[in-house]
Order: structure tokens, then sequence, then C-alpha cells
């Protein structure tokens, strides 16, 4: 007899697995139609076929949004490359935000989170403006959310991400940036390179995703109703309910704001230094006049996807044309490529040429555009009543935001931080040519305007192609004293050391000096090593059985890893010297295993002795009580049997007896043998050192001394 | 536009469906209406993803009913057609019957 109530299991796919924002109709008609008669095979397909075909309209509806994720995700490996480096570079205001322990790596991870979330917003403002329905689809409560959680959620995602590819492919996928260019990195297609993608397409997805209509019966979704509405509409806005908001003065500061964008992520993905080393000069003044049409075509294109959205908004209210826009504006976007390439060589004079191309920009803008802002009210009826106007006069920003960015500039240029002093001394000297330069009362006529922003243009081109040319010749220069100094750098130090003299690898030298490193690390003179020749393995006597205590220095190594090897791998750190005067601390925050190995000059019968003493050395003076574990091996037989002989603790470090030690305590831990074992005889002596739980993610400061065998 | 746009088969199925079940038009006898005039079943689910699709386009309104214990508490969702869906199945059939006129007899077989 078939059941009343249909699969339980079924229900809750039903009710859980469809696509939110539905209401109950369907699942009610699915259980008025299995209680009029339907089997429960019947009531399982159809929750399977309405759960199937729910997601595939709601992933339909977002086609664009998941194509538009999935593009801009792609650029992340070429924007980490860029913020790796942002992060590694010093920064003037870190000094304003550094802080100390524990609260150290705050610094760098908020400027590494802001620059993520930068580019996340970037990617979200490019999704709503270029959506062809923009007007009239989001409201300003979407474009707010959409803003305001990339940040939250990319820091989930990139953490999901991150536990996710350690679990799987521990130690985690490498990439070899050092090889690598930005255009190679946007189409890399490796594990590692896709797992790095995967943190922003999340974020994307998931903070656009409600930017999209709901597809909710009863309530007509405004971003498809519009597309089906007879009724005409008005003029779309920037936002919806922001309609005629937006002034043209503002408007032309995006406008602006966004080509500049757009010419200075062009101008650092494409504008490189030559790869030979000696270009000719021909090809260089090529190249030069390449990089310049190409900021300018950058900048005007950026210009134009935003002018083709917003025009819309402001009618006949803009106040030029665009092709008279994007003549002035190309006057000032043909000055990055110079910039860029100076800056990437640490020269001061990127801030210079920035400050001059901001500057003329400003003039050009200034003297093209007409008067923008409303004229002020009139003051004429206050005085018929008082003696002086009672409206105060509008507060003037400009003059704290140019000598701000003038001391912040020259503060940064100090810290020989370029690119962020250049972009300073930029908006100063806009700022500055900004308020210097009559705006003309009305618009020129647009054909005389044309022309005259023309001859502009091919005036500014001219010097701008020059100062790029000079950048270039500067960097392949530059380049080439890096390249030359790391050269023979790397020769003297192989000379010095006699060592590798190998001319197998010199070509890897001078690949490795001159692959785009740009500067010279100069490391303080390393003190002088004193060279221990290689002990031997620990003798021990030929006689099966011990008559007297046996007593050997230890001479092995310490090795340090970390999970999930339980045995020392190819990735362990190991350390010849004694761990008393270093620190090794794991910096993942994952446990750090460390364990002392001793070899002996040949096998060793197990029952030639009674017990193992082991002499230590304690200089630990971190809280967190430590034990020592001993294993025994013979790796002389197949399998590499072990036998373990428990753990001892280390009285010095336990919490009851502990003390600062100036000078290192001296302890004996005692480890008895087995009468009888399945391991017949050991060569190998390996200490484990068990910390306690809040100090596993640091090595100790426990020297091994010697060991003495005691007869049975 | 949406003049112009012209209904596919499933969804011109259900627009007659609706029209001819009047005030009862809502998932389950539209499933069944579909079903005894196709011959085979029909996925629920599909039903309603073209009512969806209909009702954004303005050719079908919707309203929900009150809850009701054989169906769990759940309510009926009524679909109505709208002028303008009207319309556009006239403006179908017309086409389609224009169409369908031109159609010529397969040679050497009787009707």
């Amino acid at each position: 007899m078939k059941p009343n109530e249909p699969p339980r299991v079924a229900q809750w796919l039903l009710q859980h697995g469809m696509p939110p924002g539905r209401d109950d109709a369907l699942a009610g008609d699915l259980l008025e139609e299995y209680r009029a008669g339907r089997s429960s095979g019947w009531f399982w397909q159809q929750v399977l076929s309405a759960i199937g075909i729910g997601w595939m309209r709601v992933l339909g509806a977002r086609g664009m949004l998941l194509l538009f994720a999935a593009l801009w995700s792609s650029l992340a490996p070429a924007w980490n490359a860029l913020v790796d480096q942002a992060v590694r570079r010093p920064n003037p205001s870190e000094q304003f935000w550094r802080m100390d322990a524990p609260f150290a790596g705050l610094g760098s991870f908020g400027q590494w989170l802001l620059l993520n979330t930068s580019f996340l917003w970037a990617g979200i403002l490019l999704y709503f403006v270029s959506h062809t329905s923009f007007a009239k689809s989001f409201s300003r409560k979407d474009v707010m959310r959409a803003f305001l959680s990339a940040a939250p959620i990319f820091l989930l995602a990139y953490f999901g991400t991150f536990v996710a590819m350690n679990l799987l492919f521990y130690p985690g996928p490498t990439l070899p940036r050092r090889t690598m260019t930005p255009l190679g990195e946007i189409f890399d297609l490796r594990a590692g390179a896709l797992a790095l993608r995967v943190p922003y397409f999340i974020t994307l997805l998931c903070a656009l995703w409600e930017a999209r209509p709901r597809f909710v019966f009863g309530s007509r979704d405004a971003f498809e109703a519009a597309a089906f509405d007879p009724a005409p509409h008005h003029a779309p806005a920037m936002f919806a309910g922001d309609q005629g908001d937006r002034s043209p003065a503002s408007v032309v500061r995006l406008l602006v704001v966004a080509g500049l964008i757009n010419a200075l992520i062009v101008a650092v993905l494409l504008c490189r230094l030559p790869a030979s080393h000696t270009p000719s000069l021909t090809g260089l003044l090529f190249r030069a006049m390449a990089y310049v049409a190409l900021g300018a075509l950058a900048g005007t294109v950026g210009t134009w996807i935003y002018w083709r959205r917003v025009s819309g908004s402001l009618g006949a209210r803009m106040p030029l044309p665009f092709r008279l826009f994007a003549l002035t504006c190309a006057a000032g976007w043909v000055w990055v490529p110079a910039v860029v390439l100076l800056a990437a060589q640490d020269a001061p004079a990127a801030a210079a040429i920035a400050a001059l191309g901001a500057a003329l920009l400003a003039v050009g803008l200034r003297r093209t555009l007409p008067l923008l802002h409303e004229p002020l009210p009139s003051d004429a009826d206050d005085r018929e009543l008082f003696a002086a106007t009672l409206r105060t006069a509008p507060r003037e920003v400009q003059g704290y935001v140019i000598a701000v960015s003038i001391y912040l500039a020259g503060f940064a240029l100090n810290d020989r931080a370029h690119l962020f002093a250049s972009g300073l001394l930029a908006l100063s000297a806009f700022l500055f040519a900004w308020q210097l330069t009559l705006a003309p009362p009305r618009a020129l006529q647009s054909r005389f305007g044309n022309a005259r922003a023309t001859r502009r243009l091919a005036r500014t081109a001219i010097p701008a192609v020059l100062v790029t040319l000079w950048a270039l010749l500067d960097g392949v220069a530059h380049r080439d004293r890096v390249g030359e100094a790391n050269t023979a750098s790397a020769h003297g130090n192989s000379a010095s050391a006699g060592a590798d003299t190998n001319p197998k690898h010199a070509p890897n030298d001078m690949s490795a000096a001159l692959d785009g490193y740009e500067s010279i690390v100069l490391w303080p003179e390393p003190p002088k090593k004193e060279i221990i020749a290689p002990v031997p393995p620990a003798p021990v006597p030929r006689d099966p059985r011990l008559t007297k205590p046996l007593v050997f220095r230890f001479n092995g190594a310490y090795w340090y890893f970390q999970p999930p090897s339980q045995h020392p791998g190819p990735h362990a750190h190991v350390s010849h010297g004694s761990p008393l005067a270093v620190d090794i601390h794991s910096t993942t925050f994952i446990p750090l295993t460390m364990e002392a190995h001793q070899n002996l000059a040949r096998p060793l019968r197990l029952g030639c002795c009674g017990s193992i003493e082991v002499e230590i050395s304690n200089r630990d003076n971190r809280l967190g009580a430590l034990a020592l574990a001993m294993i025994l091996a013979d790796t002389s037989a197949p399998g590499k049997p072990s036998l373990y002989l428990g753990q001892q603790p280390i009285v010095s470090s336990q919490p009851e007896r502990f003390h600062i030690k100036p000078v290192p305590v001296t302890e004996t831990l005692r480890f008895v043998l087995p009468a009888h074992a399945p391991l017949k005889q050991f060569d190998e002596i390996t200490l484990v050192v068990m910390s306690d739980p809040m100090r596993i993610d640091m090595g100790a400061r426990i020297a091994i001394a010697q060991f003495q065998l005691e007869p049975r | 536009m949406t003049d112009r746009g012209y209904l596919g088969e499933f969804e011109l199925m259900i627009l007659l469906a609706v029209i001819h079940l009047g005030d009862e038009a809502y998932g389950v006898p539209i499933s069944r209406e579909l079903e005894a005039h196709r011959g085979r079943g029909v996925a629920v689910g599909s039903v309603y993803a073209a009512l969806e699709r209909l009702e954004t386009k303005g050719l079908v309104e919707s309203s929900l009913g009150e809850p009701t214990a054989e169906r769990g508490g759940k309510a009926k969702r009524y679909f109505r057609i709208t002028k303008q869906g009207l319309r556009q199945v006239h403006e179908t059939r017309r086409v389609l019957s224009k169409l369908w006129r031109t159609l010529p007899e397969p040679q050497g077989e009787r009707p």
C-alpha cells in the first residue's frame, strides 16, 4: 500500500535544493498529485527535474555574469603578481600603519586586502557600467551591496581555497612567476593559476548574484519587465533612483579617472623594455611611438566605455562631444607609458613626468570645457535687507589636497616609492593647473575645438615620444648595468668560493642575472664560516655484547619538517649546528616537528645493552613542557624496521621547574631497551622532540650532547 | 517588441491550457491538460519554468490562493491570461494557419 506522504528525502531536496526566492506552489502541486495516486518514482522524477530546471533557469539568466566573472578572474594571476610586488616594495605609508608584534602582519595584510578588493571593485564597476540595461536594472541597494560584500566574501573564498588546495595538493602548487610575462600569466591554465582565480570568481559571482532579478512569482522583475513594457521610458540614469543627480562636472571627473586607470593598466601590462640588450635607436623610436599611441588609445577606450553609458543619462547636457573630449584627454594619456617605464626603473623622473602630463591634461581640459559648475546664487536679494550677504563662500578643498599631496609625495620620494609619488604629484599638479587656468565662458564650436585639440595633441605627442624613448634608453642601460653587476657578482662569488666552476652553470647564472631583475641587492659581507669536515658515524665495537658503558658524542643532524610528512622528506630543513643559539619557527602556523638523527658505523645488536642514556643541553626559555622520544631503526634491513622506546620528559622544561636559563642546563634522560623485540639490531638513533601544544609551531633550543649505552 | 515575438510550441500549449481552464488554472490541472492532449507525461517544473517566462513577458499573470490541508498547507498559484497574452495567441494562430495553408500534400499518398 502506498504511503500517504511522499519520500522524505525527496521532500527535503525539494525544499532545500530549489533556487531561492520561489514560493511553495510547485511543492504543493507535486504533493497534491502524489496524494491523488502518483508513485514515489514519479515524485522523485518530478523533484529532480524541477531542481535541474530551476537552477538551469537561474544560471541561464546569469549567463553574462558567469562569463564576466570568468573573464575578469582570468586576469587575477597577473594582478596577483602586481600585488605581490606592491606588498614587498617599501611603501612610505607603511610607516603610518606599521605595528609591533603580535600585530606586525596587519599592515601588509591590510594592504594586500585593499589591493585585491580594488581589483574586485574595478570588476564590479565595469560589470554595472557595461551592462546592457544598466539604467533600469540595478538599484542603489544592489550596487552598494555588491561593493560592500566583496571584501568579506573574498576573504572567506581565499581562505577556503587555501585550505582546499593545501588539503589536495600540499604544500600547494607553485607558479614560477620570475619567468612569466603578464600576458603569460593571464593565459596560464595550470592548476596553480586556476586555483588562484577561484576566490576572485566566487567573490564576483556572490557579490553580483543578487544584482540580477529574482524569479519570484507575483513580483515582476524590473530588469526583464522593462524589456517588454510597451510604456515609454524616461532617459536612463546612472543608478535607479539617481536620475539627474549627476552633474556634468562629476561625469567629467569620472571619465578622466576611467581613462587614466585604463591607460595605466595597459601600460603596466604591455609597455616593456625590449628583450635585446643592444636595440637600435630606430627600433626604440618606433617602440616609443607605439607605446605613446597605445597609452592614448587605451585611455580613450576606457573613457569611451563610460561615456557611452553616462551620456544617455545626461542626454543633451554633456558639456562637449566625445571626439573633442577624447582628443583633449589623449594629450594627457600619452605620458602614461613613460611614467610607467620610469617608475619601473625607480627613476625619480617618473614623478616629474607624471606631474607634467597631469598639468597639461588639466590645462587642456580647462581650456576646452565650458564652465561646468552651477553659477553661484545671487546675493542681491540678501543685500536688500542686510549689509552683507548671509551666504558663506563655498569651501575650497583643492588647496588642502594639493598641500597634503605634495607633502606625501616628498615623503614617498624620500623612500624611493616613485610610482606612489608620481600619483600624488600628478594629482597636485592637475589641481594646481586646473585652478590657475581660466575656463572659456561657453563651449567652442565643435570644428574649431577639434582642430585646436588635434594640433595640441600633436604638439604634446612629440615630446611624449621623446620622453618615452629616453625612458626606454635609460631602462635598457639600467638593466644592462644591473645584469653586468649581477654577472660579475655571480662570477666573483664562484671564483672566491672556488667550488662551482662548472661551465654548465654559466648560462643559468647569466639568465638569472638578466631575466628582469632591475635592482642590485647588496648583502652584508657574510661572516667567515668555519668549515667542518664531515664527521663519520659513531664508532661501535665489533663485540656483540658490551662489557662496559659505551659513550659516543652526538654528531648527527637536526631535522625540522611539517605535517602531513611523518618523516623528514625532501622539503625538510636540515641543520648541522647547535640548536642552542637559533630560533626556528613555522611561518605557516602548521606544527613543526624537530628530530635529531644519529647514525652508527655498523649495526649494534639490541641485546648488547640494557638502556641508553642521552645527555642533553637545554637552553629553551619559552613556556611549554618538552619531552624526548627515542626510536631505534635498522637502516640496513629491508623495510627499515624500527623500535619505539617511549618518551621521557625534559625535567628542566616542566612548568614547576621552569626558570630562565642564561646558560644551558645539562640533563640526562634514560631509555630502557626491552630484552626481546622484533628489532634485532639497530644502526640509527632518532630523538623526537615532543612539544606542548602551545609551542608546536617552533623548534626547541635543545642540543643532544652524547649517548651512553649501558651493558645489560 | 513583444508584438513581433512569436511563442514557442510549449508556451503556446500552456497558454491554451490556461485559457481553457479559466479560473481553475494552476499547476496540477495545467499539467494534466497538457498530458491529456500530448499523450505523454510532463515535468511540472518545466511547466512552471514556462509560466515564469510568460509572466515575465506579461502574457499571463498570477495570484496565490489560500493554503489547503490536502496540499500540506501550501497555497495554489492561479494563472490568468492577460489581454496581451490573448492577442499573442491569436497572432500566433493567424501566422500558423497561414503557414499551414501553404503546406503541399505528400505526393502518392491519400489523406
